[in-house]
């Protein structure tokens, strides 16, 4: 008799590195190639050299977080593999990966665009309708990972 | 003419001193860096970055812990 299965570990690790590439897409798409904003360039505006390295050390210092986080990714993925009654179904795999995007969407839109102002999504508008559209994007990630992880019977 | 047009670019362009401001350089635009970074309210930017950190790893922990969750699949 073989052991009945769980998804929970597949989707937990998944989930963790859905949220570690989601910071790098974020740090990589908006802060450096599209640079539409840094990490406090809401607080301490990008206008000279000195202002835009000073937010590079601190865009640094969150990808730095980022890292961590996929590396514990890594090690949730690799204690599921040693299990042996874990399901690695694929859609645990992306429905983890975009639930763990849309909450790092969700978590850091709310925390640093709406309600510290740390930055926001295009600096040069403020506060803008891009930050509900980030918000809105990293709901439907979550909403759509979900329905892809979610148990079945 | 031309050329030694050219010869005064390339020689303003080989003295042109690079803006050094790395991290941890010993120059002026570095130092200015590392003052805007370690004086101007360090305590309440780095709070402020690490902000989201704490909620992302408790989802972490609910989503790795609590009961597992059987896939009928074999069960």
């Amino acid at each position: 008799m073989t052991r009945p299965l769980t998804s929970r570990p597949a989707v937990a690790a998944a989930l963790t590195l859905g949220i570690g590439l989601g910071g790098f897409f974020d740090g990589i798409a908006f802060h450096q190639i599209l640079q539409l904003h840094n990490m406090l360039s809401g607080w301490l505006p990008v206008t000279d050299l000195v202002s835009a390295k000073t937010n590079m050390v601190w865009d640094g210092l969150f990808h730095a977080a980022m890292w961590l986080i996929t590396l514990l990714g890594v090690a949730l993925l690799w204690r599921a593999a040693r299990r042996g009654d874990v399901d690695f179904a694929v859609r645990h795999l992306i429905g983890g990966l975009l639930i763990g995007w849309g909450l790092f969407n969700l978590v850091e839109g709310s925390i640093d665009h709406q309600l510290l102002g740390v930055h926001h999504v295009v600096e040069a508008l403020g506060a803008s309708a891009w930050d509900y559209a980030f918000l809105a994007w990293g709901a439907a990630m979550l909403v759509g990972g979900w329905r892809l992880a979610r148990p079945r019977p | 003419m031309k050329t030694a047009t050219l010869v005064l670019a390339l020689a303003a362009l080989m003295a042109a001193a690079p803006a050094t401001a790395c991290t941890l350089c010993h120059s002026p635009g570095a130092a200015a860096v590392r003052h805007q970074l370690l004086h101007a309210d360090l305590v309440r930017n780095a709070a402020a970055v690490a902000a989201p950190i704490p909620l992302l790893l408790a989802m972490i922990l609910f989503a790795a812990g609590g009961p597992a969750r059987r896939s009928a699949r074999d069960a």
